[in-house]
């Protein structure tokens, strides 16, 4: 192990790693609060066309992708945010509309896509002393806001609407998680590449959250084990002569999966220290719904139906109520 | 829909209104919700926001806390009419249950973030946040959990959480919508006597409720909406009569809203 760091090579190698393996899930962790999971791979399709911008140009692919993915990750805030981007559609548009106008900028330079190669799976050895600043300088960017403003983005991952009622900026503090996560994407893509860098961002997040209680010490929890993987991995793909990305990866799902029993058996624990029956429900035993004569199901019924035993609830301003003969109960 | 007035104009607003809603109409894709609604909360008062499904009542209180645009008229918040003017600091807000995505997080962490208005940013709690934080969980009788996930407790106890977090903020006014709904009986009277010892230290509260339940003797007046109108300002409705239909049968027999009630079209917008 010792004998490593006397490469410089890899020496920023296992700096990076620790780096990015670090930052990922730290910002990770709001876009899983945000059920965004996929939202950085998408970010490292549109990453590709700045790599393949800066190909072009001969200019250094870091800053350049840094540019392009941020553009695109307000594009694409922006489109959720004006209730858009539901459809899908013009997310798909934008994302593999990043990804060919990449692999054509690269092709059109004569490098062709074996150019982007390195961008897309990573290539943690050939790591200049630029690339080293450049990430430790972008790692702070992340980090910061990411730990630092954790009590406002908790707030506003896991409710919007009072996070409005506290005050707080939403829109400028969601437009920041996707920010930050398309930073955190392109840093990562000298790393795990950016076909692999959504599993960096969400699996140690996954695997943390089964693990501790609490968003931060999830938050803290995650960023210890992405550090963790993307070093063993580092030093593991050095040995084992393999791509280091998909060595990172593999080892943070290996986490994940060990976990999985673990937490299992934490969560009945604590389960267990709380088994006491919730007490019974008012209104009972049969309270009636106010006289209802719109009709569920039908095409002007925007009410989500939910099952219930044997029957169907109708979700009306936060309680449910079902048919019952002639008339509706609460449920 | 504007135009579309039954009421007369408001007398003038006394001078300890929180909540002033003005001839306040709210469109839900493109379908009116709340028509032409003038209603006042003064400082001191309990008010329930009642009516049936669908008759506007969480539009309401949503629009009051510029949580959805207003098609026409305004809304005034603590004196201001803006959103940026607001000094969200003096308001709590306990919204539905069901609002919620906290997945792993723990009920300390939940009534932290109560505390936001008062703390700035990237600087750690304080110790007085710290201790309002630990005095609101005493409050509502969930102090032994608050190293406990949410998602481990009971709905009424995740309700009693959400009490506290607004209550950590230290707002002079509350706003709940359906705080009893699904929540089970002892639950019900915790947030009740919460609320009884908040109302005695000069809380003002408005309250979104499907029945009054054990709030019922804390509430000095009730607003009653139907098919978005304002129908009933005034003393609250009787409950407790057979088949939950308090609002037709209350209002019925008072005759001069029956026709209002009766009106099928009305109630085929619920």
């Amino acid at each position: 192990m010792l004998e490593l760091l006397g490469y410089d090579f890899m020496r920023r190698a296992l700096l990076v790693a620790l780096l990015t393996g670090v930052m990922a899930p730290a910002i990770g962790t709001y876009v899983v609060q945000r059920r965004l999971s996929l939202l950085g791979d998408g970010l490292g399709h549109i990453a590709i066309a700045g790599v393949g911008l800066a190909l072009l140009t001969g200019t250094q692919p870091l800053p350049v992708a840094v540019v392009v993915a941020v553009l695109g990750a307000v594009l694409v805030e922006l489109l959720r945010q004006h209730g858009r981007a539901s459809g899908d559609v013009g997310l798909a548009i934008l994302f593999y509309g990043g990804l060919a106008a990449g692999v054509l900028m690269a092709g059109i330079t004569g490098a062709g896509a074996g150019a982007l190669s390195q961008y897309l799976f990573g290539s943690l050895t050939s790591l200049t002393t630029t690339d080293v600043v450049v990430v430790s300088v972008l790692t702070v960017v992340v980090l910061v806001p990411a730990v630092g403003l954790s009590p406002q983005l908790f707030a506003v991952c896991a409710d919007e609407d009072h996070a409005r009622v506290l005050g707080l900026p939403v829109r400028l503090l969601n437009l920041l998680v996707v920010v930050l996560a398309a930073v955190a994407v392109t840093v990562s893509m000298r790393t795990v590449g950016l076909l692999l860098v959504s599993a960096l961002m969400v699996v140690p997040v996954a695997a943390a959250q089964g693990l501790v209680r609490g968003f931060t010490a999830g938050l803290l929890s995650a960023m210890g084990i992405g550090g963790l993987v993307a070093v063993s991995g580092a030093v593991g793909s050095f040995y084992a002569d393999v791509a280091p990305g998909a060595l990172i990866v593999l080892l943070a799902i290996a986490v994940f999966i060990v976990s999985w029993p673990l937490s299992a058996a934490l969560q009945r624990r604590r389960q267990r220290g709380h088994a006491v029956a919730d007490p019974p429900l008012l209104p009972l035993p049969h309270a009636a719904a106010e006289q209802h004569l719109h009709r569920h199901g039908g095409p002007d019924c925007d009410h989500e139906p939910v099952r219930h035993g044997d029957h169907t609830d109708w979700v009306h301003d936060g309680h449910r109520h079902a048919r019952h003969g002639d008339h509706w109960d609460e449920h | 829909m504007v135009a579309d007035r039954q009421h007369p104009p408001t007398p003038a607003v006394p001078a300890d209104a929180l909540v002033e809603v003005d001839d306040v109409t709210v469109l839900l894709g493109g379908r009116p919700v709340l028509r032409g609604v003038h209603a006042v909360v003064r400082a001191g008062e309990v008010v329930a926001v009642m009516g049936a499904n669908g008759s506007g009542k969480t539009t309401l209180v949503r629009a009051v806390l510029r949580l959805l645009p207003v098609a026409a008229g305004t809304v005034r918040l603590l004196g201001s009419t803006g959103s940026r003017g607001t000094d969200w600091a003096r308001i709590g807000y306990v919204p539905q249950r069901s609002t919620l995505n906290l997945r792993n997080a723990t009920v300390a962490e939940v009534v932290t973030s109560g505390r936001l208005p008062h703390r700035r940013p990237l600087l750690p709690a304080s110790r007085r946040d710290r201790q309002r934080v630990r005095e609101s969980l005493e409050r509502v009788g969930m102090a032994a959990r608050r190293s406990d996930q949410m998602v481990h407790l009971s709905g009424g106890q995740q309700q009693r959480v959400l009490v506290a977090r607004a209550l950590a903020g230290d707002p002079e006014l509350l706003v709940m919508d359906e705080p009893l709904a699904g929540v089970d009986a002892e639950s019900q009277q915790a947030i009740a006597d919460v609320l009884a010892g908040l109302v005695a230290d000069g809380l003002t509260a408005l309250v979104v409720l499907h029945e009054t339940g054990p709030l019922r003797p804390l509430l000095t007046r009730a607003l009653v909406l139907q098919d978005g109108r304002l129908v009933h300002d005034g003393p609250v409705p009787e409950v407790g009569l057979p088949g939950g239909h308090e609002h037709h049968e209350l209002l019925g027999s008072q005759g001069d809203h029956r026709r209002v009630f009766r009106d099928p079209a009305a109630e085929e917008e619920d």
